[in-house]
C-alpha cells in the first residue's frame, strides 16, 4: 500500500474536513472562468481564511479545492519536491478535503499544484497547474499606488517595466528581473508568472495544460488557457536569459538541460525531484523534454548589451528633418482653441472662481506663440486645460492630428488624453520635477516617452536618447546619471530633451525658465529658439516674463482674469501696447 | 513699374493709460511706392520717419488709414492682415533693419546671418555661403564670426544687423538709420552694400540723417514734419525746397 | 457618578473596578494558577512577552500574563515597568550566534545547507482546522502512514560543532557586501541612551527587538501593499532558527567569563539582491532580526526591516525609516497613548466646542459661508481701476 492510499483511504467522506464551504468554491470557480476568458488579467475573488496561512499557498489550495473532487488525482510540489514539507503539508489537507488519491507522477495527475515551479514533465490538455503566488502585481516594483497599476492595466501601458529594465541594462549590463519575471500573456496584459524562474518562463508559452494563478493574500486570481502566447517581457534586441548554469549536471542523474539548483559544495542538482529520479530509472521521454528545453535563451555574455556596445553618436544621428507639420484640412492651423472656459466651483472656505473665461486661438506648425500674463491671469488654468490636468468647463480644443481635428478633445476620456501626451503633444514644466523621474536616469527618462510610444529597440531608443541629449547639450557622459543629480538648468535640458523625444506635433511650454539663474535661463531660451525654428511644430509658450515670450514668439496674446485682453504681434504688444493693463506690463519689463 | 506699396490716410495715436496723456505720430500720411524704388524718409526728430517705418512693419498699430502691399501673389492689406500672415511675410518677403542689433545671447554673427538667410527659405549650406559672403562685404572679421554678438563694438554689431537684414534679400525692405554708428571707412562698405540691393531688384524704404547718403542712394524722398507729409519728389528737388524742415540734420 | 469626579470618588470607582476582575477570578475557582502551569500552556506568549518585555525570565512574564488576565500589551506593561525596579549589575559578554544549540533551523535559501534544516517545534505545517477539546483529530495520521513516512533521523556528520550559517556560506563565495562598521562598536541600549537622528544600526536593531510584534509586522506589510515601499519585497530568508545559549559576565574578581544563565532566542537573516542604483549587482546584502524566546514573525520583519534600513542609509527615505523603526514599534508607546484617549478629556474638548460654536454664529448671521468675499463684488484693494466689463471673477453669483 502505497502512502498515497493511506493517505486516500484515510478519513470516510462523511468525515472529511471542510476548508471551503460550497459557496466559497463557487465564487472561486466563477473567477477561475472570468480569469481563462480574459487571459493574464488578474480576476479579484473573495479568498477565503484557509487552514494555511496567508503566502503559504492559501490561494492556490482554494483553487485546488474549488475544481477538485474525489475522482482527481493530486501531486504538489514545492520547489520542484513532492517532498518538502510545504508539499506534503498542501498535499495531507487536499488529499484529506477532496478524498482525492494524490500521486508523485506528473503524468498521472489531474491537477498539479504547485510552488515555484512548473514540472519538467510537460503536461497535457487534460490536466491543470496550480500555481500559488505570493505577490500577483507585476508592477509593484514600478508602481506603488494600487489605483495607478490598476490605470496602467487597463490602458496597457507598461512603459515603466521597459523603463527599468532599461535602467538595469545601463547599469549593471543585465536585466536584474530574476524569478517572477514579467511576462506578457495573449500580447495584451502584463502578468506575475508566480515567482517560477525563468527556466519556466518560455515552457508557459503555448502550453497544453490549462495554468491557473492564484494570490489568495491579495485576493487575486488569472490565468493563460492553453494554447496562449506568453512572452517574457524584454527589448527586440537585448536577448531574455534563462538560468543555465554551463558544463554543470546534476550529481544524482546527470541531466543538464533541466532547472538545477547549487548544493553548498557548489555542484548541482535536479529540482524537478521526480524528473530526477525518473531519470534515473529511465522513465521519461527524452523527445519530448527536449521540445521543452529553453535552448533559445541559454544566456550569451557576447549578446549582452556590454557586448554589443554599439557606438553612440550624438545629435548628428537626429538628421534634418524634413519633416512638414499637419495641419486640419483646409485649415492653417495644427491647435486651435475655441471659448475655452474653466470655472472652479466653489466649496465651502472657497468661492467659485472663474479662472478661463471664454480663451479662443488657434496655432500653425513652424509657429510660436506667446501667451503673456500675470499670476492669477489664468494662463497656468488655461495651460492645464490643454495638457489635460485639468477638465474644462466649456469649450472645444482641436488638433490637427486628432482625427483631422473634427474631435474635440477635451471630450476625450483620461486614457486618450494620456496617449495625445505621449506623441501628439509635450509638455515642459516650470518644474522639471513635473515632468521628469528625478530618480532615473537622463537616458531613462527619453526611454519612458520611447518605450510609451512603442519603442521596443534598446539601440533604438538609446541612440535616440544621447541624440537628444546631445542636441539640448547634456554631456553625454552624464546620460546614465540619475537626474536627481543634475542642476536645475540641467535637468530643464533633460526635460526639453524628453518633450522632443517622439517628434511632437504641438508643444507646450509652461514657463520654461522661471525658476533658473538668470544666465541658465538665457541658455535654456537660447536652445529653445534653436529647436523651435529646426522644427516645423507648434508652439505654445505661456509665461509672466515678456522677455520670455519676445525671444520665442511671433505674436502672443496678453491673458488678464481669465480673459484675453489684447492679442498681436509680439514686437507690436511690446512697443505699441494699448491696453492699460498691457502697457503696466511692458513697463515693469522694462524696469 | 508697379506699385509694391500704398499708403493712405495713416493716422497713429499713442494713448499712455499710466499718466493719461495722449502723442500723436502720424497724420493723414499718404505715399506709393514702386517696385525697385529706394525711398527715403527725411525729416528732423520727432518728425515721425521711425513711427512711420514702424507702422508699416506693424510694429506699431496704425489707428486708421491702409498699408496695401502688393507682390506677385496680389495685393495685401497689412493693417488688417492676420498676426499669423503678417509674421510669415516678415520671415520672407519683408524686412525691418532696425538702428540696433537686438541679437539674442550667445550667438555669433555667421549664425546669425545664416539663420537670417534659413528663414528666407535657404537650405543650411548655401545660407552659410551668403552668410560668410556678406559679412566679408561689410569688413567683418573673420576671428569675429563665431564671437557673441554681445563682446562686438556698436559699429560692428550695425554691420552684423546690416548683414543679417539684406542677405538674401526680401522684396521689401525698410532701413531704419542703417550705417549711423559708423566711421567713414565702413560707412563706405555698408552703402556699397545697400546700392547692390537695386540690382537685386530689392524695393527700399529707409530713414537717413544725411543728406548726402539721400542723394547717393534713393531715386525719391518723402520729407515729415510734426507727423504730416510736407514734400514727396527727387532728391534733388525736395531736399533744396525743403532746407528749413532739415536744418536740424544738415548741422 | 463621573468616573474622574472628586478624588474621593475616582478612588472608590477604581477600587471596585479591580474588584470586579478579583471576583471573576475567584468565582471560577482560578485565583491561584500555578504560573508553572501557565508557562506549559501559553509557551508562545510567555516567549512574546519576554521579547518585547526586554526581559528574559518565565516565571516572572508567566506572572505578568496571568496577573493581565492574557492581555499580552498590559503584561509587557507591568514587566517593563518591573524592570525599571531591577538594579543592573553586569553586562553580558557578547554571544556568538554560531556558538549555540539550535531548536530548530530551516533555511529557505538554499536546499541543502550546511548543516540540518531542523524542523523542531513549529505549527506552520499544521492544518487550521479548530479542534474542540475531546474531539478526534480531523486529519488523523493513522500508524500506517506514521510507518511509511518514518524519516531517518538526520544524522548530523560533526554533531558537537557549530553549525556555520548560510551567511557566512555567502559570504566565503564573495556573494556579500561588506557591511562592518567601526563607528558603531558598542551595543546601543534604548533603555538609558536617547534617540537622536540619525542613530546607528546597533541601536535600530536594539529597538527593533524590543518591538511589538504586530506593529513590526505592519511595518514591514505596508511596504508590501501600501502606498509607500521601504522593505525590498524580494527578499529570501538565510537562517531562521530558534536557539539555545548561555549567558556569560566577567566575574568580579577572578576576571574570567562565567556562565549565569541560559536563554532562548530566534533570530533570522534576511538577504536581498543588491539591484538598486548605486548598488553592487555581484552581491547580496543581510539584515538581521534577534529576539528573545521563539518568536519567527517578529525576528523575519525585524531583518527585512534592518536590511532595508542598511540599503536606504541615512539618505531621505533613510531617515524617514529610521523615524518610523524608532518612534512608533515600541508597544508601551503606543498602546499607551492610544488608551490615554479613555482618560477624561472633557476640559479640551470644551475649547473645541467653542470654536464650533463660533463658526455656527458666523454661518447664521453671514449666510451659506465660504469666504470673505460672497455677496460682494470684492474690497476696493484688491479690485484693479481698469477691470474689463464681465471679466470680474470674485463677482460671480454663487
Amino acid at each position: 500500500m502505497s502512502i498515497d492510499d493511506v493517505l486516500h483511504s484515510a478519513v470516510p467522506p462523511q468525515d472529511r474536513p471542510v476548508v471551503l464551504d460550497e459557496q466559497g468554491q463557487r465564487e472561486v470557480r466563477r473567477a477561475i472562468l472570468a480569469a481563462i476568458a480574459v487571459p493574464g488579467h488578474q480576476v479579484p475573488f473573495g479568498s477565503r481564511e484557509m487552514p494555511v496561512a496567508r503566502g503559504w499557498g492559501s490561494g492556490g489550495l482554494q483553487v485546488t479545492v474549488a475544481i477538485g473532487g474525489s475522482q482527481d488525482r493530486i501531486k504538489v510540489i514545492d520547489q520542484g519536491d513532492d517532498q518538502g514539507v510545504n508539499a506534503v503539508n498542501l498535499r495531507r489537507l487536499i488529499a484529506g478535503t477532496l478524498g482525492a488519491e494524490t500521486t508523485e507522477d506528473t503524468r498521472d495527475c489531474t491537477i498539479t499544484q504547485s510552488r515555484h515551479r512548473i514540472p519538467e514533465q510537460a503536461m497535457t490538455d487534460e490536466q491543470v497547474l496550480v500555481l500559488q503566488v505570493p505577490v500577483s502585481e507585476p508592477l509593484r516594483p514600478v508602481e506603488k499606488s494600487i489605483a495607478a497599476c490598476e490605470r496602467m492595466h487597463a490602458e496597457a501601458d507598461y512603459s515603466r517595466i521597459w523603463v527599468a529594465m532599461y535602467e538595469d541594462l545601463v547599469t549593471g549590463g543585465v536585466v536584474n528581473a530574476s524569478s517572477g519575471y514579467p511576462v506578457l500573456v495573449n500580447d495584451r496584459y502584463l502578468m506575475a508568472p508566480s515567482p517560477i524562474p525563468r527556466w519556466d518562463v518560455p515552457r508557459l508559452d503555448q502550453g497544453d495544460r490549462l495554468t491557473i494563478l492564484c494570490h489568495g493574500r491579495d485576493k487575486k486570481v488569472y490565468a493563460v488557457p492553453p494554447h496562449t502566447s506568453v512572452r517574457p517581457i524584454t527589448f527586440d534586441d537585448v536577448p531574455f536569459e534563462v538560468e543555465y548554469a554551463r558544463d554543470q549536471r546534476c550529481i544524482r542523474c546527470g541531466s543538464t538541460d533541466v532547472y538545477l539548483v547549487e548544493t553548498r559544495e557548489g555542484t548541482y542538482l535536479c529540482s524537478d525531484v521526480e524528473w530526477c529520479a525518473r531519470v534515473r530509472t529511465g522513465d521519461v521521454d527524452v523527445a519530448e523534454h527536449e521540445r521543452q528545453i529553453p535552448r533559445a535563451y541559454y544566456p550569451d555574455p557576447a549578446k549582452r548589451v556590454r557586448g554589443v556596445g554599439i557606438r553612440l553618436q550624438g545629435r548628428s544621428a537626429l538628421g534634418h528633418s524634413e519633416h512638414t507639420g499637419r495641419t486640419a484640412p483646409g485649415e492653417e492651423w495644427a491647435l486651435q482653441v475655441t471659448d475655452l472656459v474653466k470655472v472652479f466651483p466653489g466649496r465651502l472656505g472657497s468661492s467659485p472662481v472663474r479662472a478661463v473665461t471664454g480663451v479662443s486661438f488657434d496655432v500653425a506648425p513652424g509657429e510660436a506663440l506667446g501667451v503673456i500674463g500675470e499670476s492669477g491671469s489664468g494662463k497656468s488654468t488655461m495651460m492645464n486645460c490643454l495638457i489635460g490636468n485639468e477638465r474644462a468647463t466649456a469649450g472645444t480644443v482641436r488638433l490637427a492630428a486628432v482625427d483631422d481635428g473634427r474631435t474635440n478633445v477635451l471630450d476625450l476620456d483620461d486614457a486618450a488624453r494620456r496617449r495625445l501626451r505621449l506623441d501628439v503633444m509635450s509638455v515642459v514644466h516650470q518644474d522639471p520635477a513635473a515632468g521628469l523621474d528625478l530618480r532615473i536616469s537622463a537616458g531613462g527618462n527619453i526611454a519612458d516617452r520611447l518605450t510609451a510610444a512603442g519603442w521596443r529597440s534598446f539601440w533604438d531608443i538609446r541612440q535616440r536618447a544621447a541624440a537628444l541629449l546631445d542636441r539640448v547639450e547634456v554631456p553625454l557622459h552624464r546620460m546614465d546619471d540619475v537626474v536627481g543629480q543634475f542642476s536645475g538648468g540641467m535637468r530643464q535640458r533633460v526635460q526639453i530633451a524628453r518633450a522632443l523625444a517622439t517628434d511632437p506635433e504641438v508643444l507646450l511650454l509652461d514657463e520654461p525658465t522661471t525658476g533658473l539663474d538668470a544666465s541658465v535661463a538665457a541658455g535654456v531660451l537660447d536652445l529653445l529658439r534653436e529647436l523651435i525654428a529646426e522644427r516645423e511644430i507648434a508652439v505654445v509658450v505661456v509665461s509672466h516674463d515678456f522677455q520670455v515670450i519676445q525671444a520665442l514668439t511671433d505674436r502672443a496674446l496678453v491673458m488678464h482674469r481669465g480673459a484675453v485682453i489684447e492679442q498681436g504681434l509680439t514686437d507690436q504688444l511690446f512697443a505699441d501696447p494699448h491696453h492699460a493693463y498691457t502697457q503696466r506690463l511692458v513697463a515693469a519689463a522694462h524696469v | 513699374m508697379t506699385e509694391i506699396l500704398r499708403v493712405e490716410h495713416l493716422n497713429k495715436t499713442f494713448h499712455l493709460h499710466a499718466i493719461d496723456r495722449t502723442v500723436v505720430s502720424l497724420r493723414d500720411v499718404s505715399f506709393t511706392v514702386r517696385r525697385g524704388d529706394h525711398l527715403a524718409l527725411a525729416g528732423s526728430s520727432g518728425a515721425g520717419k521711425s513711427s512711420l517705418l514702424r507702422c508699416l512693419y506693424r510694429t506699431y498699430l496704425p489707428d486708421s488709414g491702409t498699408v496695401r502691399l502688393t507682390l506677385a501673389d496680389g495685393p495685401r492689406e497689412l493693417t488688417t492682415l492676420s498676426d499669423r500672415h503678417m509674421a510669415r511675410l516678415r520671415g520672407r518677403e519683408f524686412g525691418y533693419v532696425s538702428q540696433f542689433l537686438q541679437a539674442p545671447p550667445r550667438v555669433g554673427p555667421l549664425e546669425l546671418v545664416t539663420q537670417a538667410a534659413r528663414r528666407r527659405g535657404l537650405r543650411h549650406d548655401p545660407a552659410v555661403a551668403v552668410a560668410k559672403d556678406s559679412l566679408t562685404r561689410l569688413g567683418i572679421d573673420e576671428a569675429l564670426w563665431d564671437m557673441d554678438c554681445a563682446v562686438l563694438s556698436g559699429g560692428e554689431r550695425q554691420r552684423v544687423n546690416l548683414a543679417a537684414g539684406t542677405v538674401s534679400p526680401p522684396q521689401l525692405l525698410l532701413l531704419d538709420e542703417p550705417v549711423s554708428a559708423l566711421d567713414p571707412a565702413n560707412r563706405e562698405k555698408a552703402l556699397a552694400l545697400i546700392e547692390t540691393l537695386r540690382a537685386q531688384d530689392v524695393t527700399v524704404v529707409a530713414v537717413y540723417h544725411d543728406m548726402q547718403i539721400i542723394r547717393r542712394l534713393a531715386n525719391r524722398v518723402l520729407v515729415l514734419a510734426d507727423g504730416r507729409t510736407i514734400a514727396e519728389g527727387n532728391p534733388t528737388d525736395v531736399l533744396g525746397q525743403h532746407i528749413d524742415a532739415l536744418e536740424e540734420v544738415s548741422l | 457618578m463621573s468616573y474622574a469626579g472628586t478624588s474621593k470618588g475616582g478612588t472608590s470607582a477604581i477600587l471596585a473596578a479591580e474588584d470586579l476582575i478579583r471576583v471573576e477570578r475567584a468565582e471560577a475557582g482560578l485565583d491561584s494558577v500555578d504560573t508553572g502551569q501557565v508557562r506549559a500552556l501559553f509557551g508562545a506568549s510567555i516567549d512574546r512577552l519576554m521579547g518585547e518585555a526586554g526581559l528574559y525570565d518565565e516565571d516572572t512574564a508567566a506572572a505578568a500574563l496571568l496577573q493581565a488576565g492574557g492581555d499580552l500589551p498590559e503584561a509587557t506593561h507591568l514587566l517593563r515597568a518591573h524592570r525599571s525596579t531591577l538594579p543592573r549589575l553586569a553586562v553580558s559578554e557578547p554571544i556568538d550566534p554560531d556558538q549555540v544549540q539550535l531548536l530548530r533551523r530551516v533555511v529557505p535559501a538554499t536546499r541543502e545547507p550546511e548543516g540540518p534544516q531542523l524542523l523542531g517545534n513549529t505549527r506552520d505545517y499544521s492544518a487550521r482546522l479548530l479542534r474542540r477539546p475531546g474531539a478526534p483529530d480531523p486529519l488523523p495520521v493513522s500508524d500506517q502512514l506514521r510507518h511509511a513516512q518514518q524519516e531517518q533521523p538526520v544524522a548530523l556528520p560533526h554533531p558537537d560543532e557549530p553549525v556555520r550559517r548560510f551567511s557566512a556560506w555567502m559570504r566565503a563565495q564573495d556573494r556579500m557586501v561588506d557591511r562592518v562598521d567601526p563607528t558603531d562598536p558598542e551595543p546601543f541600549d534604548p533603555a538609558y541612551q536617547p534617540v537622536v537622528l540619525p542613530v546607528s544600526r546597533s541601536a535600530l536593531l536594539s529597538a527593533m527587538a524590543v518591538a511589538e510584534t504586530g506593529g513590526l509586522i505592519n511595518m514591514w506589510y505596508r511596504s508590501i501593499l501600501g502606498p509607500d515601499g521601504y522593505a525590498d519585497e524580494d527578499v529570501t530568508l538565510g537562517d531562521v532558527r530558534h536557539v539555545r545559549a548561555e549567558v556569560r559576565v566577567t566575574h568580579p574578581h577572578t576576571g574570567e567569563p562565567v556562565a549565569i544563565a541560559r536563554i532562548r532566542f530566534t533570530d533570522c537573516e534576511a538577504i536581498s539582491h543588491l539591484d538598486e542604483r548605486g548598488e553592487d549587482p555581484a552581491r547580496f546584502d543581510v539584515g538581521y532580526g534577534i529576539a528573545l524566546g521563539h518568536n519567527e514573525r517578529k525576528t523575519i520583519a525585524m531583518a527585512t526591516l534592518d536590511l532595508a534600513a542598511q540599503r536606504y542609509g541615512n539618505g531621505e527615505e533613510g531617515l524617514k525609516l529610521q523615524q518610523l523603526l524608532m518612534m512608533t514599534t515600541d508597544p508601551l508607546a503606543s498602546n499607551g497613548f492610544l488608551e490615554h484617549l479613555k482618560l477624561p478629556h472633557y476640559v479640551t474638548f470644551r475649547s473645541q466646542l467653542d470654536r464650533a460654536e463660533a463658526a455656527r454664529q458666523e454661518q447664521r448671521e453671514h449666510g451659506g459661508g465660504t469666504g470673505l468675499l460672497i455677496g460682494t463684488t470684492g474690497p476696493a484693494d484688491i479690485e484693479s481701476a481698469d477691470t474689463p466689463a464681465g471679466t470680474d471673477r470674485e463677482g460671480l453669483p454663487v
